[in-house]
């Protein structure tokens, strides 16, 4: 007996026009930017006009990339169950070449406390995850401060960490940094709000927890994924 | 360097082709994979910049193709799809590495230096970042055409951060990359710190990272 074709969900929470919406606004700034340029006859101001483009299009870039990597991570998105035994430090421990150059830009301290972790998990998702907890560490933590990741089994359980010194997340507001586009009033970093929804998405993919919690001291934010095996 | 770009759209063809042109290299820009056979047939092209969607044959189809004939110039391959099974796929078909679109300039550059670099130390045991030189098979490390003279566990730290570079070295790795015994802890650090007074004049630094180990850095002129 075959089953009627599934019925695509409708978009309960309206993320299509949340997304759309993301697109248009730096979208329209750079049209306009780019109907100054023409007109530009300063060879200077022109310059600026164009390094604007440049980083605004890296935005859009940006926000591409998270909602194909939203996508990918949500279930029903038709990936192979490629999981596999895999190390969590190995994973991590590649962040160093990749992310060394940002924090550097930031002047942020960026460390690595790495300890055996074997896990059976989707080695690419769980990169995005750790790559976005680590974006996001560097992104809101003032030059200055000290970005940490870490790995390794705590009660029997695998987990992954990453703690910054910078202005940490108001307890009220902690529930919520994980729905999708949400961003918390008044924070600098230049995110575009789905970094977090993806590093739950693709925790719920492991049956892994996320939370958040205040660092060392009480200074910062500290994200703990926890598996459960 | 020559390098050959296969890519069917004409507005980042151009933007490739002025970009490499600037970075030094002489470019060959083929739009379908037959024009790329006979830029390869003439047999002058160091490095090969291949788009996977193009008409007629594909972008994969050729760079197997090419392995098949014997063809070892280092391809790299830039598209737009960038799901794990296309990269796969193409470092399959014999790329030698994979880059997505929209890319970055610096890194573009990079990876061709890298791809030109590995095929370069298969072959001559030179490894080089800036005006360092190392052969890995005597040991001797030369600073432009001078002998550079280092202590034996400098030379081996500058070894490992050189070949690590422009990633990072592992501390654990260090020394035993090198083939000697492990060392302490504070031998490495003692070399490190001789190694760093050695290099400073010259624009190098060495990065601690927290963690992990060392990394080579060349400053960059202001």
């Amino acid at each position: 007996m075959s089953r009627p074709p599934a019925v695509p969900p409708p978009d309960p929470q309206g993320f299509l026009s949340d997304a759309a919406h993301q697109l248009k606004t730096p979208l329209a700034a750079l049209k306009s930017q780019l109907e100054l340029a023409i007109g530009d006859a300063d060879e200077d101001s022109l310059r600026r006009r164009l390094a604007d483009m440049s980083a605004t299009l890296d935005g859009v870039i940006h926000l591409a990339h998270q909602l194909l990597a939203l996508a990918r991570a949500e279930p029903g998105a038709g990936l192979p169950a490629d999981r596999q035994p895999m190390r969590l430090d190995a994973i991590l421990g590649r962040l160093a070449d990749s992310h060394l150059d940002m924090a550097v830009a930031r002047n942020i301290d960026l460390g690595f406390e790495l300890e055996a972790a074997e896990i059976e998990g989707v080695p690419w998702l769980l990169r995005e995850l750790a790559v976005n907890l680590v974006e996001n560490g560097l992104n809101y933590t003032q030059p200055g401060g000290r970005v940490t990741v870490r790995c390794g089994r705590r009660d029997g359980h695998a987990f992954i960490e990453v703690e910054d010194d910078g202005p940490g997340i108001p307890p009220d507001e902690r529930s919520r940094v994980f729905e999708r586009f949400h961003r918390v009033p008044g924070s600098a970093g230049d995110g575009c709000g789905l970094g977090l929804a993806i590093v739950k998405e693709i925790a719920a993919r492991h049956a892994a927890t996320v939370g958040v919690a205040a660092g060392a001291g009480g200074r910062g934010a500290r994200f703990t994924v926890r598996f459960s095996a | 360097m020559r390098a050959l770009v296969l890519e069917d759209d004409l507005l980042v063809a151009r933007g490739l082709t002025e970009g490499l042109a600037r970075a030094g290299y002489a470019v060959e820009h083929a739009s379908t994979a037959s024009e790329a056979d006979q830029a390869m047939q003439r047999g002058n092209i160091d490095v090969a910049i291949v788009d996977l969607g193009l008409p007629l044959e594909d972008g994969l189809t050729f760079i197997r193709r090419m392995r098949d004939q014997g063809v070892t110039v280092p391809m790299l391959i830039l598209t737009a799809r960038d799901t794990l099974e296309d990269c796969v796929g193409g470092l399959d078909a014999g790329a030698d590495d994979y880059l997505t679109k929209p890319f970055r300039f610096p890194e573009l550059l990079a990876r061709l230096r890298a791809a030109v670099r590995r095929q370069h130390a298969e072959t001559s045991f030179l490894l080089t970042v800036g005006p360092l030189r190392v052969n890995l098979r005597t040991h001797e490390v030369y600073l432009g055409e001078e002998f550079f003279a280092l202590r034996p566990r400098e030379r081996e730290v500058l070894e490992s951060l050189m070949t690590a570079w422009p990633g990072c070295a592992a501390k654990a790795n260090l020394f035993k990359d090198a083939g000697s015994a492990e060392l302490s802890p504070n031998a490495i650090e003692v070399s490190i710190f001789r190694l760093r007074q050695k290099l400073a004049p010259l624009g190098f630094t060495i990065r601690t990272v927290r963690g992990i180990g060392y990394r080579l850095e060349e400053q960059k002129a202001q």
